[in-house]
């Protein structure tokens, strides 16, 4: 497999997890000096964190209902931390921590097991009448296709984020061997568009999985 | 309120849930024959119980976008 | 002009010549062809393993997509000329339009996915790599 040179990794792990690790770096030193000095007009990258924290209120407000709110410092951590570490692969020497499986895995689980535990909680015994389908005699059968569509979710969730960052990183290396001039470096220019919308998805479809899961059936 | 609130919440939610139906529906054909194959290995059959998950996975895909069908046929954008 | 024709017929030349060269010591070197397939049949199945199974995957996903691009531009094309006509729909049409889209993208990925079982998880590598 091709590999695009990496300019920093700390030896004896792998190189995603020191992207990780200089991605929480940023987010954190990046909080950090925004919250030392708050306006009370945002500029610079104030208003990119007002952004986000108003943007996820918003859905979450509209799409979940009222009781939404206390899921905003998660999702909008999703949202940073996704969008942060996609843009991470746009600099030259540095790779994305989600062009692995295992991260945008974990990210992916973290929602799934939230959302069912949620729906416990919220419907208590009710809530297996999600799995049961619409008539009570194809029950045995419609539970088993229940649970495989409810486990294919967390997969789709994952490989969908996780292709789409992949592919676009190793494109721009497959180029890199083949023709080390100025297009690889227009190619990672194209990445950003890809990274927002992916960022963008993966967050809208942590919101909708757990309004899913906490609607009345009717 | 930001520059989304020209997006409808119930068009943007739409749209995200069935631009996802495509990886699961072959997701859950995924999982069912691994769980076919597993359930195979365990009971010692050769292919009784493979047929029958790859069957259900299909059947769970289909089922995912029905379930998104009938929610966009009940709501007014 | 004639610069470059003299570049390339050096060009040509010298690559004749290497092949031609390369060939000669390949000849004196092994043995007879069809007592070299009988001595290595199995380095012949391997090859002819290997590159059918390239081949398989390459025809397998273009093919594939081939399908999936043409039903995805009728899918638009129709949805843009509705919307075209009647404008009040916009929204409800570009939601079929995804769905439909998405179950001709899964179709796609169905093709993807036999070009990775035939890549990285052969079936049939058991039998060809003892």
């Amino acid at each position: 497999m091709l590999k695009a040179p990496i300019l920093i990794s700390i030896p004896g792990i792998p190189a995603y997890w020191t992207m990780t690790i200089i991605v929480m770096g940023l987010i954190l030193s990046a909080a950090f000096i925004v919250g030392r000095n708050l306006r009370i007009v945002p500029t610079g990258m104030q208003s990119f964190f007002e952004l986000i924290f108003i943007m996820t209120e918003y859905f979450l407000k509209e799409i979940i209902g009222e009781e939404g709110g206390i899921y905003l410092p998660l999702i909008a951590s999703f949202a940073v931390f996704i969008l942060f570490s996609n843009l991470l692969g746009s600099i030259p020497g540095f790779t994305s921590p989600t062009a692995t499986i295992d991260t945008t895995a974990v990210l992916a689980l973290i929602v799934f097991f939230l959302s069912h535990a949620v729906g416990i909680k919220k419907h208590k015994a009710k809530y297996i009448k999600k799995f049961l389908g619409p008539l009570i005699i194809i029950a045995p059968i419609m539970i088993i296709i229940e649970i495989m569509s409810a486990l294919s979710r967390p997969f789709s969730h994952a490989l969908r984020l996780f292709a789409n960052i992949f592919a676009e990183e190793f494109m721009v290396t497959v180029l890199l061997f083949l023709l080390p001039w100025a297009i690889p470096a227009i190619m990672m220019y194209m990445q950003i568009f890809t990274d927002l919308m992916q960022a963008f998805v993966f967050y809208l479809l942590a919101i909708i999985y757990i309004a899913l899961s906490l609607e009345e059936e009717n | 309120m930001p520059l989304f609130i020209f997006m409808d919440k119930e068009f943007i939610k739409q749209i995200t849930r069935m631009s996802s139906l495509g990886l699961n529906l072959i997701i859950s054909v995924l999982i069912g024959i691994f769980i076919g194959i597993e359930i195979d290995k365990y009971f010692g059959f050769k292919y009784l119980f493979f047929i029958v998950f790859l069957i259900l996975g299909f059947a769970a895909g289909i089922y995912e976008i029905y379930k998104a069908v009938k929610r966009e046929l009940n709501t007014k954008l | 002009m004639v610069k470059y024709l003299i570049s390339i017929f050096t060009f040509l030349s010298v690559s004749v010549l290497g092949i031609k060269a390369f060939a000669d010591k390949a000849a004196s070197s092994a043995a007879p062809l069809h007592e070299h397939i009988v001595n290595n049949s199995a380095l012949l199945s391997k090859s002819l393993f290997f590159g059918l199974s390239a081949l398989g995957g390459g025809l397998a996903i273009g093919l594939g997509v081939i399908g999936a691009g043409v039903g995805m531009g009728n899918a638009v094309r129709g949805a843009l000329e509705s919307m075209g006509r009647n404008p009040g729909m916009e929204k409800k049409l570009i939601v079929w339009m995804i769905t439909g889209m998405a179950i001709m993208e899964s179709l796609a990925l169905y093709a993807l996915l036999i070009t990775f079982i035939l890549f990285y998880a052969n079936p049939f590598k058991a039998i060809f790599l003892k």
